[in-house]
């Protein structure tokens, strides 16, 4: 017995000492980056020093510009020695971060931003500041400042705009007998049924694992019922109101029936990662998607068929025979700015934002995510997109659109209604079983 | 206490009985202040409507009211029943199984402390990347599971969209990442056996199965009794794994109550109703665990 | 010879099964050697000529780990021994004290086991705040050491009142307090159950996602979890890295198991399971 007390105690110790070392070790390489903004703070002598050091957490990063963001912080700091970036709160859901550092009163200088209900209820209840005073929001068009604004509030400034878009291997339709992509709905649904019979690839993917786009399929159906801007702009307003009918377009319902047979299997519960690698296996002929994975989806065609061009993205055309086309858009979700009770915190606040939306600046961003420019004055040079999609872009502002759902969502009608629709796209739900369900939660959950 | 000091001295049994309870206050601080005091909060605020900013509204026992209402409230409560049920069911069932396997020593067989190791890795994981990583087994197109169907000439299953099949998957993840745990205590329970009652069973020319049902089993009740209520508690409990192997779908049929808690907490900020919906599932809970308790416990008395 | 082949091919079997029971550890070992598109492409196979350790000197570099390491490891050493100390007293006072209020307190105890972490998260860290332990890991210590007491105590009272009664009432006679029975008598015994305590609860602290990051800052305490989870997007997952990231994770826990797992089956063995 005394044996294993000696060997625990001994365990125990060693476990420490190692855990200490390594801590101390993990120091050292950190100690020159704290000393480093201080060195370069003496050499720029008086201008810097009646700053104070503050420190300014943000929660604006995500995963896929997760790498720009060391190059972005490392070019702030640089320029303003005083204020170092904390990046927190970067996680799969973050909605559920804000939660708890509003329980706890401790809100990130910079958050990320939504309109879904949490982010309203904070700007109601003054947790969030108006960023309409900044010099940053002159280059943002109006139409992107409106869908930022709740009770007279700008709360927030878009990272970028969005639209819906197929991105089709041209390869598989080259097989199945189409020389060009399909233009209206008749020749999709007749494309894809030539392909399901003449090729070994599935018709039709999206990844419905998201919410966006499990609703986007819905929506862009539609869309294409509706027959002018004002009916649009009715429908928007109902979705706002909760008043919506869904199942008052019974013509959905049928192309919905036309078109679930051509709809890969496992679709509702394919996350873009792995529907950009069902792409790059060849799996499937068309993928739905937001823009913001064009570069992924069409790199996928091009390294599946070897052949440079053959990745190629349209505006899903689900459209009537002769009808105008109509597209799905929207704002990004945006970054806000907190009240904070320490001034030197806001302006140091304010110094970022206006930093981050500075073309120089937001190209890292803008860049690393692929999604189209909002900014007005910035240059063609500093944006880069894939060839794919670069026609697709000049022409989104020129098209009828309706905004994407995900502007009007509450967080229990889009749990609700994409569980229904998820159902449908996988065979288990009948669609005017789901639209029914939809519009009860839409009278039920609303903004 | 008055009484105590008026006789100037306490007796034996009354200072044992009070070094008892000084023995009993570091963790009544602890339990009072991080477990009891929270609970006590959130029975408080299911009497509220609140969002964690506004002003708090008394409505009484209206978020209990609404609680059946809520989308999918049956379905998931059928849900956590039937999850709790698998996963605690197949659990103790295959961890007995690795266990007997794992117990067995001889020249011909591989080293146990490996095989040991490799068993119990999965439970070094943490429950969210246990998820992760069924979830792409699972998926649908190039997951393993289906390639592996393939290769043996099955037809794909689509794991995660399909109603029952689903429930399975998310039973099957978890009981992968908590075998190991319950094998190894059953390993423990095994080796307390002694093994001159096996040997006098042997003499008598009993059979394998009739040693493990009349020898083993008897005198493993104590382990059965431990697996059975962690594993159950744990499962009522689990959160993080199912929903990243299914979130939930398809429908509200994988979607057991924790996850519904996490949502109204943290998705809609609906603290009131996800109040409700713990203090209904901490009720739920303890009544299974102490039948449990009980009924296994008198078991274990019989033998 | 029947016995012999018989032998062999339960041996065989049991050997596929835990291959079969090792291939998603396999997939993702392999997966923090290839890069991004490889990992789909090529579930199953390492396609030696692009075999990288690119994911783990990211990893090593981004995730700050040999900070969020020391962090884990603080949080992790610090409540198990808080959790022992605390636990093995109230064990011992539980089943070894006799009287009503103590069993009373037992059924509490284990009552108090079933209580799911989510639903008291939030108040948790209200309450945090208002006690100063809101950014310290010391708060996420103490809550850590609150939520595993209950196990804990519920397999000290259990693995302490399988002891034989002869142990202390020997002490007693020669005159020793009840806490030099507790001190001198029962603690040199304890070593078993302290290992399985540790390696239950250790694990679980050592995973934690929940607390750490809604308690801590990820910028100036990083944590493994936490780190990991950041891998993990809204649109893209770099499975990669995140795998890269457990395998570096999970090898301190490991060695910690390899090297306890004697100490912890004993734990069991010598009643822990008569709880």
């Amino acid at each position: 017995m005394k044996k294993t007390r000696r060997f625990m105690a001994l365990l125990l110790t060693a476990t420490m000492i190692s855990l200490v070392t390594v801590g101390c070790t993990s120091k050292a390489p950190d100690s020159p980056s704290s000393v480093a903004p201080a060195a370069t703070q003496a050499s720029k002598g008086s201008e810097s020093d009646d700053h104070e050091e503050v420190v300014l957490e943000v929660q604006i990063v995500d995963t896929n510009w997760a790498e720009a963001w060391n190059e972005m912080k490392a070019t702030f700091e640089n320029e303003y020695p005083w204020i170092t970036l904390e990046s927190v709160g970067a996680q799969q859901n973050f909605d559920a971060f804000i939660s708890t550092r509003l329980a706890a009163q401790d809100l990130p200088a910079l958050i990320k931003i939504t309109s879904s209900d949490i982010y309203l209820n904070m700007v109601e209840e003054g947790y969030i500041r108006d960023v309409s005073g900044l010099d940053c929001v002159a280059n943002i068009p109006d139409k992107f400042r409106e869908a930022f604004t709740h009770n007279d509030i700008e709360y927030g400034v878009t990272q970028g705009a969005s639209f819906s878009a197929l991105y089709v291997n041209m390869e598989a339709l080259k097989e199945a007998g189409w020389e060009a992509p399909p233009a209206d709905w008749a020749q999709f649904i007749q494309c894809c049924k030539d392909i399901k019979e003449k090729t070994d690839y599935a018709p039709f993917l999206f990844n419905g694992d998201h919410a966006t786009i499990c609703y986007m399929v819905y929506e862009l159906l539609l869309a294409n019922c509706l027959k002018s801007p004002e009916e649009a702009a009715a429908y928007q307003e109902a979705l706002v109101n909760g008043t919506f009918d869904f199942a008052a377009y019974p013509e959905i319902c049928q192309k919905m029936n036309e078109l679930i047979p051509y709809i890969m299997e496992g679709s509702s519960s394919t996350a873009q990662d792995d529907a950009v690698a069902v792409m790059a296996d060849g799996g499937a002929a068309m993928l739905l998607g937001g823009n913001w994975v064009s570069a992924s989806a069409l790199e996928a065609i091009e390294s599946y068929t070897g052949i440079e061009g053959s990745g190629k993205a349209i505006f899903p055309p689900f459209n009537d025979p002769g009808k105008p086309l109509w597209i799905s858009t929207s704002t990004e979700a945006g970054f806000g700015l907190t009240k904070q009770d320490d001034p030197k915190i806001s302006e140091a606040a304010d110094i970022f934002f206006n930093w981050i939306f500075e073309p120089e600046n937001f190209k890292i961003i803008q860049n690393a995510r692929g999604t189209v420019p909002v900014l007005t004055n910035m240059a063609s040079d500093q944006i880069v997109l894939h060839e794919g999609i670069k026609d697709l872009v000049s022409q989104v502002n020129n098209l009828d659109s309706v905004m994407m759902g995900y502007n009007f969502y509450t967080a229990e009608f889009k749990d609700g209604a994409c569980t229904a629709l998820r159902d449908v796209y996988s065979g288990n739900a009948s669609i005017e079983e789901a639209v029914k369900t939809m519009t009860q939660l839409l009278s039920q959950y609303h903004n | 206490m008055k009484t105590h000091t008026s006789k100037h001295k306490l007796t034996w049994n009354q200072k044992k009985q009070l070094t008892g309870l000084l023995f009993l206050l570091p963790l009544t601080l602890f339990l009072a202040a991080f477990i009891v005091y929270p609970l006590v909060s959130v029975i408080f605020y299911s009497l509220f409507d609140w969002n964690g900013m506004s002003q708090m509204k008394f409505v009484g026992p209206d978020n209990y009211k609404l609680l059946p209402s809520t989308e999918g409230f049956w379905e998931m409560a059928k849900a956590t029943v039937i999850y709790a049920i698998g996963v605690t069911g197949l659990v103790v069932l295959c961890g007995f199984l690795v266990a007997l396997a794992l117990d067995k020593r001889g020249k011909w067989r591989v080293n146990r402390t490996l095989l040991r190791f490799f068993w119990f890795f999965p439970c070094l994981l943490s429950g969210a990347i246990v998820g992760i990583i069924w979830r792409i087994m699972f998926n649908f197109n190039g997951g393993l599971v289906n390639f592996l169907l393939n290769q043996m000439g099955i037809k794909s299953v689509n794991w995660l969209e399909t109603y029952g099949v689903t429930m399975a998957a998310i039973i099957i993840a978890s009981v992968w990442g908590q075998i190991g745990m319950c094998a190894i205590i059953f390993l423990a329970g095994l080796q307390n056996i002694p093994t001159d009652m096996l040997e006098a069973a042997d003499l008598d020319g009993a059979s394998e199965f009739q040693k493990k049902m009349k020898i083993v089993i008897p005198l493993m009740a104590p382990s059965i009794t431990i697996n059975v209520i962690t594993t159950s508690i744990a499962a009522f409990k689990a959160y993080e794994l199912p929903y990243t192997v299914s979130k939930g779908l398809p429908g509200y049929s994988t979607r057991i109550l924790t996850q519904r808690i996490y949502f109204y907490s943290f998705s809609t900020n609906k603290y009131g109703i996800a109040s409700a919906m713990s203090v209904l599932l901490v009720i739920v809970i303890t009544l299974i665990s102490l039948i449990q308790l009980y009924v296994l416990k008198k078991r274990e008395d019989i033998y | 010879m029947k016995k012999k082949t018989l032998m062999i091919a339960s041996e065989l079997f049991l050997l596929f099964c835990t291959a079969l029971c090792w291939l998603p550890i396999y997939y993702f070992i392999i997966s923090a050697f290839k890069s991004r598109k490889d990992i789909v492409k090529y579930p199953l196979h390492i396609i030696w000529e692009r075999f990288t350790l690119g994911n783990f000197s990211y990893v090593w570099k981004n995730m700050k780990f040999a900070q969020s390491l020391f962090n884990t490891g603080f949080i992790t050493v610090m409540t198990l021994i808080l959790l022992i100390v605390i636990s093995s007293l109230a064990g011992f006072a539980l089943s070894r004290i006799k009287g009503r209020f103590f069993r009373t307190y037992y059924s509490v105890n284990v009552a108090l086991m079933v209580v799911p972490f989510i639903s008291c998260l939030l108040s948790l860290v209200m309450l945090s705040t208002k006690i100063n332990l809101y950014n310290s890991v010391w708060g996420c210590i103490f809550i850590h050491v609150a939520w595993h007491l209950p196990f804990c105590t519920f397999l000290y009272s259990g693995f302490m009142s399988a002891l034989p009664m002869e142990l202390e009432e020997a002490a007693y006679i020669d005159g020793c307090s009840t806490f030099q029975v507790y001190f001198q008598v029962f603690l040199p015994l304890l070593a078993p159950i302290t290992a399985t305590c540790c390696i239950r609860s250790g694990i679980t602290i050592w995973n934690d996602f929940l607390l750490s990051s809604t308690l801590l800052n990820s910028a100036r305490k990083p944590t493994l979890m936490v780190g990991i989870n950041s891998f993990f997007g809204e649109y893209v997952s770099e499975y990669g890295y995140a795998f890269a990231g457990i395998i570096l994770a999970s090898l301190p826990i490991s060695i910690l198991f390899i090297f306890l797992q004697k100490y912890f089956i004993k734990g069991l063995t010598a009643g822990a399971v008569k709880g």
